[in-house]
């Protein structure tokens, strides 16, 4: 037994998330920096205001200190107005330096990532088509939005917040240090211990996080399948056993969110635990010094609320960290995406072929060492029309993707009127091709959106026109909005036989020299095929046709017959050449009418 | 808000120990500000280090049990939390299981997701944060406030008429960062999914060279993302300073008003410090008030949309007086059934057929004509708009849906298959089948050879964690599936339509053995499958129009025997 398509043995294996810092990596983060370059002045700007905002907000207890020694304790009520006066301006410019840098942060950051995002896509609109059957949708997707979101959190919050936080430990320290050493050394002395507790903690909790997510991503997936196949649970009578399993998915994820609290809900009180000894300290210590007469009660009240400041920054370098692991390999991933290959770019522009198609002794294989088509010969005058018929995973609907250049032969060339396919553009060699495939794809939107696909500006009349001709005209003007009928995600709401009305309809609208139909009309009953048969007939007009079906009924009107075995033109000849030929087509044929 | 509670209901008891040890928590909040207005007012001018000794170990201690009350504060919300949303996801999904087919036709897989994913999460987090917090935020604000007004009213009044400013702010910031935030959740929304049909129909992108106009589509859609989450950071950032400056507005009021009151000799120096820590670790959580509210309120409308749902009656279910369907022959009787998913519109009209036990009937039809809402009948996946419809004499209505469904087997035009071995999609009606049944009915349905050339076999996973499956595999293993069931009443809506015709006849051939003692029903579009069944229907517009078999009906000259001739002499 033969895959019927490309692409089968899918996925290729995640880089896992690590849990440090790999030094190999940074090279990576290198190709981030051209995205940068466009926003460097603002995200200089943003770094001056951020300077100012950091030490703006550090500076309200070393004011009141200042204020009980300096003025309160001895009576200056005018410096005590300027103290406050100063706290008030102080504290008007924290907000507007904080306000401008996050708002000049969030531009350049928001900006270089929309740009980096624009980039992936337009890559992945063009990427070789090998490399979108390899990988999963899902896979792609992540990278264009979960991927570049954690790049997103890193860049337009983690950086500036580093350096806020950097500045804010070291101005305090530094305040501290000039108030009072012995002081400044206890509540300085805290910094690694809330370091070592956040980082352990922090990194159970990034762990325990993690399960957390693999749970909720478990009962998402049960909910999405179990949920779009509901009809067929019901059919079954599958109703009990889908519930237990939900249950118990359930009840993993109510498992694992369980134990995160535990690890979570240490936390804080740790931190807390660990703010207060310092307390005692500068209560002890503190204390004492006053009694001695070596600091003022100002100076140990500004201690006191400055030993409680430290937590936050660190915690949130902590943070930082791990986001930065998230997105260096987020990073990575997005840039291997950018690493693969694109279709071929540029090559001839040509205008409107005849459509006179050859294939000479075309080989081609998906991976190496499974050849799907070996040494196809074919010539298709212009405006004629020939079927491929046989058997499935034969390689028919190979044929076809190396004609749209989806996929390039390996060897032996196919020409269009003469010239090698491979030096057109893929844009004019599309152009005069239009498909109708096996499954087709209909995207959310009005049926008309759908019908004008390849041609915007189609008028209605035209439209119209193809729609009969298609046989689509009458189902869509039995539609509540006729052609304007919004059709959903995967166009539901419309039958896989309406589907194809709609494809076939859309692909002669664009008026192409050359027409293909894979399995075009497989869901449409036998009748209202006949009558499209007729209609395209009638469309055809000098076209050139090939048409895959299996349905000999569809197949016996075509000028030539190529029936196609593991990759071989195994027959070629009219519907009665074959016939009397007495071979595999003839057997086929006695297959569906004996 | 009450059925909001109402979830709560069965989990009083730790709900209510969670709000009480929050409640000794806050207390305990309290105390530290006036320790060290004890050091400052007693111990130092008292120059007695014993004292200070005293005040240290109190300081170390209070926060050491303030740290246990908060542990278990955490853990109880999130432990009632997590209890809420189990109890309602399984309700939720019971309850979707219990309806008809006509809903999940109107309604979208991800509506039902998010209801049961993010709505459910809004309702968690009302639950494990936002109600306590709000309960703790109020019990802050009086225990403070008294304490305060304990030490100087005066400065207190003064240093809290900044509070409706702060309120009014906190409100703002809520209101207007909510939003901006689901904004940008909602453009990210549009953008995975103009991202998501890109990539699925990227064959057809490029057939109609395409790519240029949806990339400019896809740039719209990302810089208006990028556009509204720098608005939104925005709003967080000039909100946030603005509560941020509030708040050292009232610090700024207490150094300015309460040093001179301690000029005055009207305050000590040590409730002044306290003073300042008070103001200070009542305004933070205030901060947080527009957040909450807008949880509140996002909670409180996802719940009424989970009600909602959980409203929705299923149009179809066991009758009161149901019946157990015994084990039937498969005797089917159409009585003058008219059938419409909108009754205004009827699909089927007055049909009257009737079905011998093992007797195969073909429906033939245009697209829209009716053949599968009538199929759909028997396994009463609809019911009917009137007329009635029996199964061995019972009325499908009057007995229990798992004894009728249990007897038929169908394969629908659509075909779904489980991510999970091929062998349990294959065993999906009969989980207790064996290898032997197994492999019958794969080697009936064509793809026991395909199977045994998968690396794992029966055992391969398919899906989306697994490998793909074409069009046609995934039919052939749902034939297998339904074949394997053994069902006296068997249909099969467009089975080969993806499946060549070489293969088509070999399914036929075998097939036709297993369904020997079936009733069957076989909705076709190719003649050579419909041409040797008992009975073939022509259906057009809800009606059947001929019926008979195909030497009947080629006598007949009507529609089948036109639609016979043109497929046939096309070639001769």
């Amino acid at each position: 037994m033969m895959f019927g398509g490309p692409g089968h043995f899918r996925g290729r294996a995640l880089i896992p998330e690590p849990t440090k810092l790999d030094r190999s990596n940074l090279p990576v983060l290198k190709r981030l920096l051209p995205y940068a370059k466009p926003y460097q002045g603002k995200l200089l700007l943003s770094v001056a205001f951020l300077l100012g905002a950091s030490l703006g907000g550090v500076s309200g207890p070393f004011i009141l200190g200042f204020a009980i020694d300096r003025f309160i304790r001895s009576g200056n009520a005018r410096g005590l107005a300027l103290a406050g006066i100063a706290y008030l301006l102080v504290s008007a410019l924290t907000w507007v330096f904080s306000y401008l840098q996050t708002y000049l942060t969030s531009q350049a950051g928001h900006s270089m990532i929309a740009d980096l995002r624009q980039d992936l896509f337009e890559h992945i609109e063009r990427l070789a088509m090998k490399v979108l059957d390899e990988e999963e949708t899902g896979a792609l997707m992540s990278r264009v939005t979960s991927d570049i979101d954690s790049i997103s959190q890193v860049v337009s919050m983690g950086i500036t917040s580093v350096l806020s936080d950097i500045v804010v430990i070291v101005g305090i320290v530094v305040l501290l240090f000039t108030m009072n050493v012995k002081l400044a050394m206890i509540s300085v002395a805290v910094v690694p211990l809330l370091a070592i507790v956040t980082a352990l903690l922090q990194g159970r909790m990034q762990t325990a996080f993690h399960k957390v997510r693999r749970t909720v991503a478990e009962v998402n997936a049960n909910l999405e399948e179990t949920l779009s196949g509901m009809k067929v649970i019901q059919s079954f009578n599958r109703e009990e056993d889908s519930m237990s399993r939900f249950q118990e998915i359930n009840a993993s994820t109510v498992q694992a969110n369980l134990q995160a609290v535990r690890t979570f809900a240490v936390f804080f009180p740790a931190v807390d635990l660990i703010g207060a000894l310092a307390t005692a300290g500068i209560v002890l210590v503190g204390g004492n010094s006053i009694i001695h007469g070596e600091i003022e009660v100002g100076a140990f009240a500004a201690f006191l609320s400055y030993v409680t400041r430290f937590f936050m920054p660190i915690r949130e370098i902590s943070q930082i960290y791990n986001m930065l692991l998230a997105a260096m390999v987020s990073v990575q991933r997005v840039f291997q995406l950018m690493d693969e290959p694109r279709e071929r770019p540029g090559g001839i522009e040509i205008g409107r072929v005849k459509g006179h198609v050859r294939f000479e002794n075309v080989s081609f294989a998906y991976e190496e060492g499974h050849p799907v088509l070996s040494g196809i010969s074919m010539d298709i005058p212009a405006g004629q029309m020939v079927a491929l018929v046989g058997p499935t995973g034969a390689g028919k609907t190979s044929i076809i993707n190396l004609l749209t250049g989806m996929y390039q032969p390996d060897s032996g060339k196919i020409t269009i009127d003469g010239t090698d396919i491979s030096r057109i553009s893929l844009e004019s060699l599309r152009r005069n091709i239009g498909v109708v495939l096996q499954d087709n794809f209909v995207f959310a939107g009005t049926i008309m959106d759908n019908l004008r696909y390849g041609r915007p500006d189609a008028s209605l009349a035209e439209v119209q026109k193809v729609a009969e001709a298609a046989g689509a005209d009458q189902f869509i003007s039995r539609m509540p909005d006729g052609y304007m009928t919004l059709i959903g995600e995967r166009g539901a709401g419309i039958s896989v036989g309406q589907k194809q009305l709609i494809a076939l309809a859309r692909a002669l609208l664009i008026d192409p020299p050359i027409l293909v139909l894979d399995e075009a009309t497989s869901n449409v009953d036998p009748y209202t095929e006949l009558l499209i048969q007729q209609a395209i007939e009638k469309l055809l007009g000098g076209r050139t046709a090939i048409v895959i079906a299996h349905r000999l009924s569809t197949v016996q009107r075509a000028n030539n017959i190529f029936v196609i075995q593991e990759g071989r033109v195994v027959e070629s000849g009219t519907h009665e050449q074959l016939l009397a030929l007495g071979g595999a087509y003839r057997s086929l044929y006695e297959k569906q009418f004996g | 808000m009450k059925a909001l509670l109402g979830f709560l209901k069965p989990h009083w008891a730790p709900a209510l120990l969670a709000a009480v040890v929050a409640l000794v928590g806050t207390a305990l909040a309290l105390v530290q500000p006036m320790l060290i207005r004890w050091v400052v007012d007693s111990a130092i001018p008292q120059h007695d280090s014993r004292l200070l000794v005293i005040a240290a170990l109190l300081v170390v201690a209070v926060s050491a049990t303030r740290g246990l009350f908060t542990y278990l504060q955490f853990f109880l919300m999130e432990y009632v939390a997590q209890k809420v949303t189990f109890d309602l996801r399984n309700r939720l999904y019971q309850h979707i299981q219990k309806l008809s087919f006509g809903f999940f036709d109107s309604t979208r897989v991800g509506e039902l997701m998010s209801r049961l994913t993010s709505d459910v999460d809004l309702i968690n987090r009302f639950v494990g944060f936002a109600m306590i917090q709000v309960g703790m935020v109020l019990a802050l604000f009086l225990g403070t406030i008294s304490v305060m007004f304990r030490l100087d009213s005066a400065l207190t009044i003064a240093s809290l008429c900044v509070l409706p400013v702060l309120l009014f702010t906190a409100g703002k910031f809520g209101r207007t960062v909510g939003p901006a935030f689901l904004a940008v959740q909602q453009q990210m929304a549009r953008l995975t999914s103009k991202l998501q049909e890109n990539l699925a129909g990227i064959r057809v992108v490029r057939s109609f060279a395409q790519e240029g106009r949806e990339i400019e589509a896809f740039r719209a859609e990302n810089y208006d993302y990028r556009d509204k989450n720098i608005a939104a950071m925005r709003a967080v950032s000039f909100y946030q300073g603005a509560m941020n400056f509030v708040v050292a507005v009232s610090a700024v009021i207490v150094l300015w008003y309460g040093g001179s009151r301690v000029m005055q000799g009207k305050l000590s120096l040590g409730s002044l410090i306290a003073f300042n820590s008070y103001v200070l670790q009542l305004m933070m959580p205030i901060r947080m008030v527009g957040f909450l509210v807008n949880m509140v309120q996002r909670a409180r409308a996802a719940t009424s949309r989970v009600l909602e749902l959980l409203a929705v009656q299923p149009e179809i279910k066991d009758a009161p007086d149901a019946v157990e369907l015994p084990q039937v022959r498969g005797h089917i009787v159409f009585e003058h059934v008219s059938f419409g998913y909108d009754p205004s519109r009827p699909v089927l009209k007055d049909i009257d057929l009737e079905v011998l036990p093992g007797q195969k009937v073909a429906i033939l039809g245009t697209t829209g004509s009716g053949k599968t809402s009538l199929v759909q009948l028997i396994p009463r996946f609809y019911d009917v708009t009137s007329g009635r419809l029996l199964i061995d004499g019972y009325d499908v209505r009057k007995v229990k849906l798992e004894s009728l469904r249990k007897q038929i087997a169908l394969v629908s035009q659509e075909t779904f298959l489980f991510s999970t071995t091929i062998r349990e999609n294959i065993a999906y009606g009969k989980p207790d089948a064996t290898e032997e049944e197994i492999t019958e009915a794969a080697k009936a349905a064509q793809i026991h050879d395909f199977i045994m050339s998968l690396p794992s076999k029966y055992n391969t996973v398919i899906g989306e964690r697994g490998i793909g499956l074409s069009g046609g595999q995934r039919q052939r293993v749902a034939i297998a599936r339904a074949l394997l069931c053994k069902a006296p009443i068997v249909i099969l809506d467009e089975f080969t339509s993806h499946v060549d015709t070489q293969t088509e006849a070999e399914i036929q051939k075998a097939t036709a053995k297993l369904l020997e003692r079936s009733t069957s029903f076989i909705i076709a579009q190719r003649l050579s499958t419909v041409k040797s069944a008992d009975v073939i229907l022509v259906m057009e517009d809800g009606r059947i129009v001929e019926r008979g078999t195909h030497e009947e009906l080629m006598r007949l000259r009507g529609k089948y025997a036109s639609i016979y001739k043109l497929q046939l002499v096309e070639g001769e």
